[in-house]
Protein backbone atom coordinates (compact mmCIF):
# COMPACT_ATOMS: atom_id res chain seq x y z
CA UNK A 1 0.00 0.00 0.00
CA UNK A 2 1.00 3.33 -0.87
CA UNK A 3 2.16 5.80 2.21
CA UNK A 4 1.33 9.63 1.82
CA UNK A 5 4.13 11.22 0.12
CA UNK A 6 3.98 13.97 3.14
CA UNK A 7 4.91 10.93 5.61
CA UNK A 8 7.35 9.49 3.40
CA UNK A 9 9.49 12.64 3.38
CA UNK A 10 9.15 13.24 6.89
CA UNK A 11 10.82 9.55 7.24
CA UNK A 12 13.33 10.23 5.18
CA UNK A 13 13.93 13.16 7.51
CA UNK A 14 14.61 16.90 5.70
CA UNK A 15 17.77 18.15 4.75
CA UNK A 16 18.50 22.42 6.11
CA UNK A 17 16.83 23.60 3.11
CA UNK A 18 14.12 21.51 2.87
CA UNK A 19 13.51 22.58 6.64
CA UNK A 20 13.90 26.23 5.66
CA UNK A 21 11.33 25.95 3.01
CA UNK A 22 9.21 24.32 4.95
CA UNK A 23 9.23 26.97 8.06
CA UNK A 24 8.88 29.73 5.35
CA UNK A 25 5.44 27.54 4.54
CA UNK A 26 4.28 27.20 7.77
CA UNK A 27 4.41 23.12 6.56
CA UNK A 28 3.42 21.50 10.03
CA UNK A 29 5.86 18.57 8.63
CA UNK A 30 8.74 20.94 8.80
CA UNK A 31 7.59 22.03 12.07
CA UNK A 32 7.37 18.23 13.40
CA UNK A 33 11.00 18.24 11.85
CA UNK A 34 12.35 20.99 13.45
CA UNK A 35 11.28 19.28 17.42
CA UNK A 36 12.40 16.20 16.17
CA UNK A 37 15.69 17.57 15.30
CA UNK A 38 15.96 20.18 17.22
CA UNK A 39 14.16 19.87 20.33
CA UNK A 40 16.18 17.95 22.48
CA UNK A 41 19.80 19.69 21.78
CA UNK A 42 18.00 22.75 22.72
CA UNK A 43 15.72 21.84 25.55
CA UNK A 44 19.51 20.86 27.08
CA UNK A 45 21.18 24.01 26.15
CA UNK A 46 18.32 26.05 28.08
CA UNK A 47 18.35 23.41 31.26
CA UNK A 48 22.45 24.62 31.26
CA UNK A 49 21.15 28.36 31.02
CA UNK A 50 18.65 28.56 33.28
CA UNK A 51 19.50 25.73 35.66
CA UNK A 52 15.51 24.52 35.82
CA UNK A 53 14.00 21.61 33.84
CA UNK A 54 10.26 23.08 33.92
CA UNK A 55 11.68 26.87 32.82
CA UNK A 56 13.72 25.33 30.66
CA UNK A 57 11.02 23.48 29.24
CA UNK A 58 8.80 26.50 29.32
CA UNK A 59 11.65 28.36 27.18
CA UNK A 60 12.13 26.02 24.43
CA UNK A 61 8.21 25.70 23.85
CA UNK A 62 7.95 29.53 23.12
CA UNK A 63 11.45 29.25 21.65
CA UNK A 64 9.78 27.01 18.93
CA UNK A 65 6.41 29.13 18.85
CA UNK A 66 8.19 32.14 17.87
CA UNK A 67 10.35 30.25 15.56
CA UNK A 68 6.87 29.29 14.12
CA UNK A 69 5.52 32.32 14.27
CA UNK A 70 8.64 33.89 12.67
CA UNK A 71 9.19 31.35 10.36
CA UNK A 72 8.10 33.21 7.11
CA UNK A 73 10.81 35.94 7.69
CA UNK A 74 13.78 33.68 8.24
CA UNK A 75 16.30 34.52 5.63
CA UNK A 76 18.33 31.50 5.89
CA UNK A 77 21.63 33.75 6.82
CA UNK A 78 22.62 31.46 9.96
CA UNK A 79 21.63 27.10 10.48
CA UNK A 80 18.57 26.46 11.97
CA UNK A 81 19.70 25.46 15.22
CA UNK A 82 21.97 28.79 15.47
CA UNK A 83 18.52 30.86 14.85
CA UNK A 84 16.65 28.83 17.66
CA UNK A 85 19.29 29.23 19.52
CA UNK A 86 19.12 33.08 19.14
CA UNK A 87 15.62 33.47 20.37
CA UNK A 88 16.58 30.48 23.00
CA UNK A 89 19.00 33.15 24.51
CA UNK A 90 16.84 36.51 24.18
CA UNK A 91 13.81 34.46 25.94
CA UNK A 92 16.53 33.64 28.84
CA UNK A 93 17.82 36.86 29.52
CA UNK A 94 14.04 38.06 29.64
CA UNK A 95 13.81 34.76 32.53
CA UNK A 96 16.49 35.74 34.27
CA UNK A 97 15.70 39.38 34.42
CA UNK A 98 12.50 38.42 35.79
CA UNK A 99 13.37 36.00 37.90
CA UNK A 100 15.65 39.31 39.62
CA UNK A 101 12.96 41.18 40.38
CA UNK A 102 10.16 38.62 41.41
CA UNK A 103 9.52 39.10 45.53
CA UNK A 104 8.71 35.47 47.40
CA UNK A 105 5.26 35.70 49.31
CA UNK A 106 6.28 34.31 52.61
CA UNK A 107 2.47 32.78 52.63
CA UNK A 108 3.26 30.94 50.21
CA UNK A 109 6.41 29.86 51.45
CA UNK A 110 4.10 28.54 54.39
CA UNK A 111 1.04 26.55 52.15
CA UNK A 112 1.06 22.80 51.71
CA UNK A 113 3.95 21.24 50.20
CA UNK A 114 3.16 20.82 46.29
CA UNK A 115 1.57 17.04 45.35
CA UNK A 116 4.82 14.44 44.33
CA UNK A 117 3.76 15.41 40.97
CA UNK A 118 4.47 18.98 41.08
CA UNK A 119 8.25 18.01 41.86
CA UNK A 120 11.27 18.40 40.13
CA UNK A 121 12.22 14.94 38.52
CA UNK A 122 15.48 13.50 39.73
CA UNK A 123 17.49 14.93 37.14
CA UNK A 124 16.34 17.92 37.59
CA UNK A 125 17.28 18.49 41.32
CA UNK A 126 20.42 16.91 40.20
CA UNK A 127 21.13 19.80 37.93
CA UNK A 128 19.71 22.63 40.05
CA UNK A 129 21.69 21.17 43.17
CA UNK A 130 24.46 19.17 41.66
CA UNK A 131 27.96 20.74 41.71
CA UNK A 132 28.07 21.84 38.01
CA UNK A 133 24.36 23.37 38.44
CA UNK A 134 25.51 25.30 41.36
CA UNK A 135 28.99 26.25 39.73
CA UNK A 136 26.91 27.58 37.09
CA UNK A 137 24.00 29.16 38.61
CA UNK A 138 27.29 31.18 40.59
CA UNK A 139 28.37 32.80 37.26
CA UNK A 140 26.57 36.08 35.62
CA UNK A 141 24.49 35.48 32.60
CA UNK A 142 26.87 36.67 29.97
CA UNK A 143 30.07 34.26 31.87
CA UNK A 144 27.51 31.62 31.59
CA UNK A 145 26.25 31.52 27.93
CA UNK A 146 29.46 32.49 26.81
CA UNK A 147 30.93 28.97 28.59
CA UNK A 148 28.04 27.11 27.22
CA UNK A 149 28.21 28.27 23.60
CA UNK A 150 32.06 27.34 23.48
CA UNK A 151 32.04 23.81 25.76
CA UNK A 152 28.28 22.48 25.02
CA UNK A 153 27.45 24.33 21.74
CA UNK A 154 30.70 23.69 20.31
CA UNK A 155 31.24 26.80 18.83
CA UNK A 156 34.12 28.94 17.95
CA UNK A 157 35.20 32.14 19.20
CA UNK A 158 34.62 34.38 16.77
CA UNK A 159 30.95 32.13 15.85
CA UNK A 160 30.28 33.28 19.97
CA UNK A 161 31.00 36.40 19.49
CA UNK A 162 28.58 37.20 16.16
CA UNK A 163 26.03 34.98 17.95
CA UNK A 164 25.83 37.61 21.27
CA UNK A 165 26.74 40.52 19.05
CA UNK A 166 30.35 40.93 21.23
CA UNK A 167 33.65 41.69 20.04
CA UNK A 168 35.97 38.55 19.79
CA UNK A 169 37.91 40.15 22.75
CA UNK A 170 34.99 40.22 25.14
CA UNK A 171 34.04 36.90 24.44
CA UNK A 172 38.02 35.85 25.10
CA UNK A 173 37.60 37.98 28.27
CA UNK A 174 34.42 36.79 29.47
CA UNK A 175 35.50 32.82 28.58
CA UNK A 176 38.72 32.91 30.84
CA UNK A 177 36.70 34.40 33.59
CA UNK A 178 34.30 32.04 33.29
CA UNK A 179 36.90 28.88 33.49
CA UNK A 180 38.74 30.34 36.40
CA UNK A 181 35.50 31.17 38.59
CA UNK A 182 33.91 27.28 37.39
CA UNK A 183 37.46 25.61 38.44
CA UNK A 184 37.38 28.05 41.72
CA UNK A 185 33.58 27.54 42.34
CA UNK A 186 33.96 23.16 41.66
CA UNK A 187 34.66 21.41 44.91
CA UNK A 188 37.71 19.40 44.96
CA UNK A 189 35.78 16.35 45.04
CA UNK A 190 33.60 16.58 42.20
CA UNK A 191 36.23 18.82 40.07
CA UNK A 192 36.25 17.00 36.61
CA UNK A 193 39.03 19.21 35.29
CA UNK A 194 42.08 16.67 36.10
CA UNK A 195 42.79 18.94 39.37
CA UNK A 196 41.23 20.89 42.22
CA UNK A 197 40.72 24.73 41.39
CA UNK A 198 43.48 27.14 40.67
CA UNK A 199 43.34 28.61 44.25
CA UNK A 200 43.89 24.77 45.28
CA UNK A 201 46.35 24.19 43.37
CA UNK A 202 48.59 27.63 44.29
CA UNK A 203 48.55 26.40 47.84
CA UNK A 204 49.96 23.01 46.66
CA UNK B 1 55.60 35.42 18.05
CA UNK B 2 56.68 35.26 21.70
CA UNK B 3 54.62 33.74 24.41
CA UNK B 4 52.36 37.08 25.23
CA UNK B 5 51.64 36.96 21.50
CA UNK B 6 50.91 32.97 21.41
CA UNK B 7 48.43 33.31 24.87
CA UNK B 8 46.64 36.40 23.01
CA UNK B 9 45.78 34.40 20.00
CA UNK B 10 45.29 30.60 21.97
CA UNK B 11 41.76 30.15 21.52
CA UNK B 12 41.87 31.40 17.66
CA UNK B 13 44.97 28.68 17.44
CA UNK B 14 42.21 26.10 19.15
CA UNK B 15 39.60 26.96 16.82
CA UNK B 16 42.26 26.75 13.61
CA UNK B 17 41.02 30.56 12.66
CA UNK B 18 44.27 32.00 12.77
CA UNK B 19 45.51 33.19 9.64
CA UNK B 20 48.59 30.87 7.54
CA UNK B 21 51.16 33.36 8.38
CA UNK B 22 50.23 33.50 11.94
CA UNK B 23 49.53 29.53 12.42
CA UNK B 24 52.75 29.50 11.02
CA UNK B 25 54.33 31.82 14.04
CA UNK B 26 52.73 30.20 16.57
CA UNK B 27 53.81 26.65 15.29
CA UNK B 28 56.97 27.88 15.19
CA UNK B 29 57.16 30.07 18.98
CA UNK B 30 54.69 25.81 20.00
CA UNK B 31 58.25 24.33 18.76
CA UNK B 32 60.92 25.86 21.33
CA UNK B 33 58.36 27.25 24.06
CA UNK B 34 57.29 24.31 26.76
CA UNK B 35 55.70 26.50 28.98
CA UNK B 36 52.91 27.65 25.88
CA UNK B 37 52.42 23.84 24.97
CA UNK B 38 51.72 23.56 28.42
CA UNK B 39 49.13 26.26 28.40
CA UNK B 40 48.01 24.59 24.80
CA UNK B 41 47.64 21.01 26.25
CA UNK B 42 45.59 22.26 29.14
CA UNK B 43 43.28 24.17 27.49
CA UNK B 44 42.73 21.29 25.47
CA UNK B 45 41.68 19.23 28.64
CA UNK B 46 39.66 22.13 30.39
CA UNK B 47 38.02 22.05 26.85
CA UNK B 48 37.34 18.42 27.16
CA UNK B 49 36.48 18.22 30.70
CA UNK B 50 33.53 21.08 30.14
CA UNK B 51 32.28 19.22 26.94
CA UNK B 52 32.54 15.83 28.98
CA UNK B 53 30.48 16.90 32.02
CA UNK B 54 28.10 19.40 30.33
CA UNK B 55 27.24 16.04 27.96
CA UNK B 56 27.03 13.56 30.70
CA UNK B 57 25.11 16.32 33.11
CA UNK B 58 22.20 16.65 30.08
CA UNK B 59 22.29 13.57 27.86
CA UNK B 60 19.62 11.67 29.83
CA UNK B 61 17.11 15.33 29.17
CA UNK B 62 14.46 14.81 26.33
CA UNK B 63 12.24 16.95 25.38
CA UNK B 64 8.49 16.09 27.19
CA UNK B 65 6.46 14.94 23.75
CA UNK B 66 3.59 17.45 24.75
CA UNK B 67 6.19 20.48 24.01
CA UNK B 68 5.80 19.14 20.40
CA UNK B 69 1.55 18.48 20.46
CA UNK B 70 1.67 22.28 21.69
CA UNK B 71 3.62 23.36 18.97
CA UNK B 72 1.56 21.85 16.28
CA UNK B 73 -1.33 22.54 17.95
CA UNK B 74 -0.58 26.58 18.26
CA UNK B 75 0.25 26.46 14.77
CA UNK B 76 -3.24 24.71 13.36
CA UNK B 77 -4.53 27.12 15.03
CA UNK B 78 -2.48 29.95 13.72
CA UNK B 79 -3.33 28.33 10.23
CA UNK B 80 -7.00 28.07 10.81
CA UNK B 81 -7.65 31.81 12.04
CA UNK B 82 -5.20 33.11 8.81
CA UNK B 83 -7.35 30.58 7.06
CA UNK B 84 -10.84 32.46 8.07
CA UNK B 85 -9.45 35.78 7.16
CA UNK B 86 -8.15 34.62 3.53
CA UNK B 87 -11.65 33.03 2.90
CA UNK B 88 -13.22 36.69 3.55
CA UNK B 89 -10.40 38.12 1.42
CA UNK B 90 -11.35 34.83 -1.09
CA UNK B 91 -15.22 35.98 -1.19
CA UNK B 92 -14.78 39.54 -1.77
CA UNK B 93 -12.64 38.55 -4.66
CA UNK B 94 -14.83 36.31 -6.20
CA UNK B 95 -17.03 38.93 -6.13
CA UNK B 96 -14.26 41.55 -7.46
CA UNK B 97 -14.58 40.48 -11.05
CA UNK B 98 -18.08 40.53 -11.79
CA UNK B 99 -18.58 43.72 -9.87
CA UNK B 100 -15.81 45.24 -12.18
CA UNK B 101 -17.79 43.65 -15.50
CA UNK B 102 -20.92 44.80 -14.28
CA UNK B 103 -19.60 48.29 -13.66
CA UNK B 104 -17.91 48.46 -16.78
CA UNK B 105 -21.07 47.56 -18.83
CA UNK B 106 -23.40 50.17 -16.82
CA UNK B 107 -20.56 53.00 -17.60
CA UNK B 108 -20.78 51.66 -21.28
CA UNK B 109 -24.34 51.72 -20.99
CA UNK B 110 -24.55 54.90 -19.70
CA UNK B 111 -21.46 56.28 -22.04
CA UNK B 112 -24.13 54.76 -25.27
CA UNK B 113 -26.99 56.27 -24.14
CA UNK B 114 -25.20 60.12 -23.41
CA UNK B 115 -23.89 60.10 -26.84
CA UNK B 116 -27.44 59.05 -28.31
CA UNK B 117 -29.01 61.63 -26.95
CA UNK B 118 -26.23 63.90 -26.82
CA UNK B 119 -25.30 65.32 -30.11
CA UNK B 120 -29.27 66.91 -31.14
CA UNK B 121 -30.06 66.93 -34.61
CA UNK B 122 -28.67 70.46 -35.47
CA UNK B 123 -30.83 72.50 -37.50
CA UNK B 124 -29.33 75.02 -40.15
CA UNK B 125 -31.36 78.11 -39.96
CA UNK B 126 -33.67 78.83 -42.89
CA UNK B 127 -31.72 79.89 -45.96
CA UNK B 128 -32.87 82.13 -48.04
CA UNK B 129 -36.11 81.77 -49.39
CA UNK B 130 -35.90 80.08 -52.71
CA UNK B 131 -37.62 80.88 -55.75
CA UNK B 132 -41.69 79.94 -55.59
CA UNK B 133 -41.88 80.63 -51.52
CA UNK B 134 -39.30 77.73 -50.40
CA UNK B 135 -37.05 77.45 -47.82
CA UNK B 136 -33.82 75.24 -48.28
CA UNK B 137 -33.08 73.35 -44.86
CA UNK B 138 -29.85 71.44 -44.39
CA UNK B 139 -30.34 68.72 -41.35
CA UNK B 140 -27.60 67.12 -39.89
CA UNK B 141 -27.75 64.30 -37.26
CA UNK B 142 -25.72 61.70 -35.74
CA UNK B 143 -26.06 58.26 -35.12
CA UNK B 144 -24.08 56.25 -32.83
CA UNK B 145 -23.14 52.36 -33.55
CA UNK B 146 -21.81 50.28 -30.81
CA UNK B 147 -20.21 47.07 -32.35
CA UNK B 148 -17.86 44.53 -30.65
CA UNK B 149 -16.64 41.51 -31.64
CA UNK B 150 -14.10 38.19 -30.08
CA UNK B 151 -10.53 37.52 -30.95
CA UNK B 152 -8.34 35.28 -29.35
CA UNK B 153 -10.35 34.93 -25.82
CA UNK B 154 -11.22 38.82 -25.91
CA UNK B 155 -13.90 40.87 -26.30
CA UNK B 156 -13.08 44.54 -28.56
CA UNK B 157 -15.89 46.75 -28.67
CA UNK B 158 -16.14 49.91 -30.77
CA UNK B 159 -18.64 52.59 -30.09
CA UNK B 160 -18.56 54.84 -33.78
CA UNK B 161 -20.59 58.10 -34.55
CA UNK B 162 -21.57 58.38 -38.38
CA UNK B 163 -23.13 62.02 -39.21
CA UNK B 164 -25.69 62.19 -41.31
CA UNK B 165 -26.53 65.43 -43.63
CA UNK B 166 -29.84 65.99 -45.14
CA UNK B 167 -30.71 68.67 -47.36
CA UNK B 168 -34.36 69.39 -48.13
CA UNK B 169 -36.25 71.68 -49.54
CA UNK B 170 -39.03 73.10 -47.22
CA UNK B 171 -42.65 73.93 -48.95
CA UNK B 172 -43.96 77.50 -48.90
CA UNK B 173 -46.95 76.53 -46.64
CA UNK B 174 -44.44 75.19 -43.58
CA UNK B 175 -42.36 77.91 -43.65
CA UNK B 176 -45.57 79.87 -42.42
CA UNK B 177 -46.42 77.57 -39.68
CA UNK B 178 -44.36 79.81 -37.04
Amino acid sequence: MLEPFSGWWHKRGMDEEQLVQGLRSQDPVAVQELVVSHGDRLFRSACLLCGDQAEAQDLVQETLLQAVRSGPRFRGCSSVYTWLHGILLNLTRHYHRDRKRMVYDEELARQEPAPPDEYPSRLDVELITGALGEALGGLSGPHREVLILRFYEDMKIHEIASHLGISNGTVKSRLHYAIAEMQRRLPCETNLFGACGTEEKAKR
Amino acid sequence: MNCRGFKHRLYEYLDGTLSRAAQVGAERHLSGCAACRQALRQERQIAQSFSDKFQRTTESLHLPPEVQRRVLAALASQRGARGQEQGIVFSWGRLAWPLALAASVLLLLAGVFFFARGPRPQTVLPQPQLAGGGVLVELSYVVPTYTFRQESGFVIDALIYQTNVINERLPAELTRLK
